[in-house]
C-alpha cells in the first residue's frame, strides 16, 4: 500500500511556495491533462472522474506542503494522483500492486532479454489510433502509466521520473520495454492485415 | 557511431532527451543513412498517434465544477484547521490517548453485547421449530419442573407459572452460544385466543441488547425493572437485569400484549423457590 503523507489544512490559506497562488489556480487548468491520463491509466471514465476528484481533493489538502519548482504544480497533483490508484487498486486486490522495478524486472526480465529489440512497423500511422490504444491498453500497468506520461508530449523523463517516484533509467527502461511491446502488437496487427506500407500495402 | 548503436537511441533522440553530444553524433549518423530516418520518423509517429490517442478524449462536462464543489465542501468543513505547533500537540495527545486506550486492562465487568436476533433465533429454532426439549423437562407443573431443573443449573432460571396467560410450558433447552455464554431458555406455548408462543432466556451473566431502548416499568411487587427492548424479524425481545443474571422474553405477540406478559413476570430470584443449582454441563 503506497502511504500519502499530507497535511491537515486548506489549500486557500496554504500558499506558501506556490508563488501566492491558490491550489485552484495552479491546478484547475492542468484538469483536462490530468483527466486524460486517469483515463489511459483505469481505462474506465467514471472510475477516472472519481479518481481526478480524489487526487484534487488530496492535492487541495496538503497544498501547505507544495513548493513550486521548476517543472510547477503537474507532476506534483500526478504524483498525488498516481499514489491514490495504486491505493484503489492494492484496495481492489484486482489491479496489481505496486512493484518496485526489482519486481518487475522479475516479472518481465525473461520477455524482456528474449524478445529482440524492433523498429516501428512501416505503417500509416493516421489510422493506427485504434490499434494503438488497444496496444496501450495491453501493457502492464506499469508500463501503460509511464506511457501514458510520455504520449502526452508534456513532460521529460525527469518529470515522468518524478511522478513515478523511480529512477530517471527506471523511466527509460519502462519506456522502452512499452514501446516494444506496442510495436510488436502493431507488427503482428499488420502482419495480418498485409498492412506494411511499401510492403504489402 | 555503429548503425546498432544508433538504433538503440534512436527513441529517446525521438524524444529529445539525449544529451548534446550524443544527439549530435546521431544527427550525423541520421544524415548518412536513409534507412535510419525513415526509423526515426517512425518512432516520432508512434509517440504522435500515442499523444491522439491520450488527447481523443475530452474532459466530462461537469467534473471542474465537480472538483470545486468538493474543494469547496472541505474549506468549510476545514472552519478550525490546526496547524502550526498545536496541531503537533494535538497529534502528540491523540497518539497518547490511543496508546493508553490499547494498554489499560479491559474491565473484567465488562458486558458482553448480544443482538436480539441471538435470541429470536433460538425462539424460531427451538421452540417454534422444535420442540426442542434437551433439558428433559417431561411435565407442565412449575413447581415440579423446577425440581427437575435443580441440579442441572447454577444461576436461577425464571420458569414462571404463565397458566394464568393460557401458556403451558412446552420445553427447555441451553441453545444459545452467542460469546460462550451460558443460558438457559424455557419455552411455553398457547392455543387460545390464537396460537402463540413465548420463550423466556435466563443467562448465566449481565447481558446488553445491541440497539435495545430501554423503557421502565413498576412490577406487581413494587420494584422496578428497566428493559432494553429491541427487534430482529419483527419479533420483540425485552431484556432486563437482575442480579448477576439477564433475562428475556421474546415471542409472537403484539408490543402490549408482550409487554404485558413481561411487566407480569416477578423477579426470577423471588419466585423461584429454592436455589436452583444447576452445572451447566453439556446437554448436546
Amino acid at each position: 500500500m503506497v502511504d500519502i503523507a499530507e497535511a491537515g489544512s486548506s489549500g486557500r490559506e496554504a500558499m506558501a511556495g506556490s508563488d501566492g497562488k491558490s491550489f485552484e489556480e495552479l491546478a484547475v487548468p492542468h484538469l483536462d491533462m490530468v483527466f486524460r491520463i486517469a483515463l489511459r491509466w483505469t481505462n474506465d471514465q467514471h472510475e477516472a472522474e472519481d479518481l481526478v476528484q480524489e487526487a484534487y481533493l488530496r492535492g487541495h489538502k496538503s497544498f501547505n506542503r507544495f513548493e513550486m519548482r521548476e517543472y510547477g504544480i503537474r507532476p506534483w497533483l500526478l504524483r498525488i494522483m498516481r499514489n491514490a490508484f495504486l491505493n484503489r487498486a492494492a484496495r481492489q486486490a484486482r489491479a496489481p500492486k505496486a512493484a518496485d522495478q526489482q519486481v518487475l524486472d522479475q516479472m518481465h526480465g525473461e520477455a524482456a532479454t528474449v524478445e529482440e529489440a524492433m523498429a516501428p512497423p512501416t505503417l500509416d500511422y493516421d489510422r493506427l489510433d485504434a490499434e494503438v490504444k488497444t496496444a496501450m491498453q495491453n501493457l502492464a500497468p506499469e508500463f501503460r502509466e509511464a506511457l501514458t506520461l510520455w504520449a502526452t508530449m508534456e513532460l521529460s523523463y525527469q518529470e515522468i521520473a518524478d511522478i513515478l517516484e523511480v529512477p530517471i533509467g527506471t523511466v527509460m527502461s519502462r519506456l522502452h520495454r512499452a514501446r516494444q511491446r506496442m510495436v510488436r502488437d502493431l507488427d503482428d496487427y499488420a502482419r495480418e492485415n498485409r498492412l506494411h506500407i511499401g510492403r504489402e500495402l | 557511431m555503429t548503425e546498432e548503436q544508433a538504433r538503440e537511441i534512436l527513441p529517446i533522440h525521438a524524444d529529445g532527451e539525449l544529451d548534446a553530444r550524443r544527439a549530435s553524433e546521431l544527427d550525423q549518423a541520421l544524415a548518412d543513412s536513409e534507412e535510419l530516418r525513415d526509423e526515426f520518423e517512425r518512432w516520432r509517429a508512434l509517440r504522435r498517434c500515442a499523444h491522439r490517442v491520450v488527447m481523443s478524449t475530452s474532459t466530462p462536462a461537469g467534473l471542474k465544477e465537480a472538483v470545486l464543489a468538493r474543494i469547496s465542501r472541505k474549506d468549510h468543513a476545514v472552519k478550525f484547521p490546526l496547524t502550526g505547533w498545536f496541531s503537533g500537540i494535538s497529534a502528540a495527545a491523540a497518539a497518547l490517548a490511543l496508546v493508553f486506550f490499547i494498554l489499560q486492562p479491559k474491565p473484567a465487568s465488562a458486558i458482553p453485547m448480544i443482538a436480539a436476533d441471538r435470541f429470536v433465533e433460538i425462539h424460531r429454532a427451538c421452540a417454534l421449530g422444535g420442540p426442542h426439549n434437551t433439558l428433559g423437562l417431561n411435565t407442565q407443573d412449575i413447581e415440579q419442573a423446577r425440581v427437575q431443573l435443580a441440579g442441572l443449573v447454577d444461576s436461577r432460571v425464571l420458569l414462571p407459572d404463565l397458566s394464568a396467560n393460557g401458556f403451558e410450558l412446552k420445553g427447555a433447552c441451553r441453545c444459545f452460544h452467542a460469546k460462550n455464554l451460558d443460558a438457559v431458555h424455557v419455552y411455553y406455548d398457547r392455543q387460545t385466543p390464537a396460537p402463540a408462543m413465548v420463550s423466556l432466556f435466563t443467562v448465566g451473566c449481565k447481558v446488553c441488547v445491541k440497539q435495545g431502548r430501554c423503557e421502565r416499568c413498576v412490577c406487581a411487587s413494587g420494584r422496578c425493572r428497566e428493559y432494553q427492548v429491541a427487534c430482529a424479524n419483527k419479533t420483540l425481545v425485552y431484556k432486563w437485569d437482575e442480579g448477576a443474571c439477564s433475562y428475556a422474553i421474546c415471542g409472537d405477540l403484539g408490543t402490549g400484549e408482550l409487554r404485558a406478559l413481561a411487566d407480569a413476570l416477578e423477579f426470577a430470584l423471588e419466585n423461584t423457590g429454592p436455589d436452583l443449582q444447576l452445572t451447566f454441563t453439556s446437554d448436546n
